[in-house]
């Protein structure tokens, strides 16, 4: 299993959204409110290259896991042709142990920067991995 | 929504019974091709009873549901949305998100800036909570 590093990233990446991109994702929520904004909140869920690369990296099977938890802070919103540069860091790991066996936690978090470097979003995801 | 308290309460959103193909259109818009939300053989072998819908598909509610608040609160933009997944979702489930001031900070004067904090849930049709979250409202900063 790869040694986890908590302060480096355990995988990077660069993602821009193409331009149609937002308005399919609006399109498959079936937003029904009469005004769109330039880009859904929950868009950055396009983002999670660095989660899969990292469960990847863990030798954990994309069928095996759960999404627990998903939280975002915005420090702007992500734009549609803006390419950004995403660092994943594992911030916790931890397991607990019940009745269906062991499962382990991993809290993901992943900056996504813009080209000039500033944080536009803070992506915190909880994976469960049933074993 | 006049007034932003302690325990007042949006608008709810109710959604359209969830449907197969939106859940093939999702996994394409959310780049999450994982095939326990399209394919019934995998989903069974991973002990489910049959394709359950993406969690982030009932998260993308919830933001739906924060731009339909920021509308009744005079506009502003989501500063932070969390979302803890409780139980799952199939097709044909009609979900209801709900939200919940916990508390406001509206500064009184011509500039309304403010933040306010809700708590979410989302429900089936059944009245199940399958998702609970918080969000943080920045009013004004449109």
């Amino acid at each position: 299993m790869t040694q986890l590093h908590p302060t480096e990233p355990i995988a990077t990446f660069e993602h821009e959204v193409p331009a149609s991109q937002a308005g399919r994702f609006f399109d498959a929520v079936a937003w029904q409110l009469p005004t769109r904004p330039a880009s859904p909140p929950t868009l950055a869920t396009t983002f999670r290259h660095g989660e899969f690369a990292a469960l990847q990296k863990l030798g954990v099977a994309l069928q095996n896991v759960l999404h627990g938890e998903q939280k975002y802070r915005f420090h702007g919103e992500l734009k549609s042709g803006t390419r950004y540069r995403g660092e994943t860091f594992v911030n916790s790991h931890y397991a607990k142990s019940g009745g269906s066996g062991t499962m382990n936690f991993y809290v993901f978090q992943t900056n996504l920067k813009d080209g000039a470097g500033a944080l536009a979003v803070e992506c915190v995801t909880t994976i469960i991995v049933r074993s | 929504m006049t007034t932003l308290t302690k325990g007042s309460r949006f608008s709810p959103l109710v959604k359209p019974a969830i449907t197969r193909e939106q859940l093939k259109s999702y996994a394409e818009a959310s780049l999450d091709n994982n095939l326990i939300h399209l394919d019934d053989d995998v989903a069974k072998k991973a002990g489910l009873p049959g394709v359950i819908a993406h969690g982030m598909l009932t998260m993308a509610f919830f933001g739906e549901f924060l731009h339909q608040a920021l509308g009744e609160a005079g506009g502003g933009r989501v500063g932070e949305l969390s979302c803890r997944f409780k139980a799952m979702v199939f097709p044909g489930d009609v979900v209801t998100v709900n939200g919940t001031v916990r508390d406001a900070h509206v500064p009184d004067g011509a500039e309304r800036l403010g933040t306010v904090h809700c708590d979410l849930d989302a429900r089936n049709q059944k009245g199940d909570v399958t998702a609970t979250g918080h969000a943080t409202l920045i009013l004004g900063s449109a």
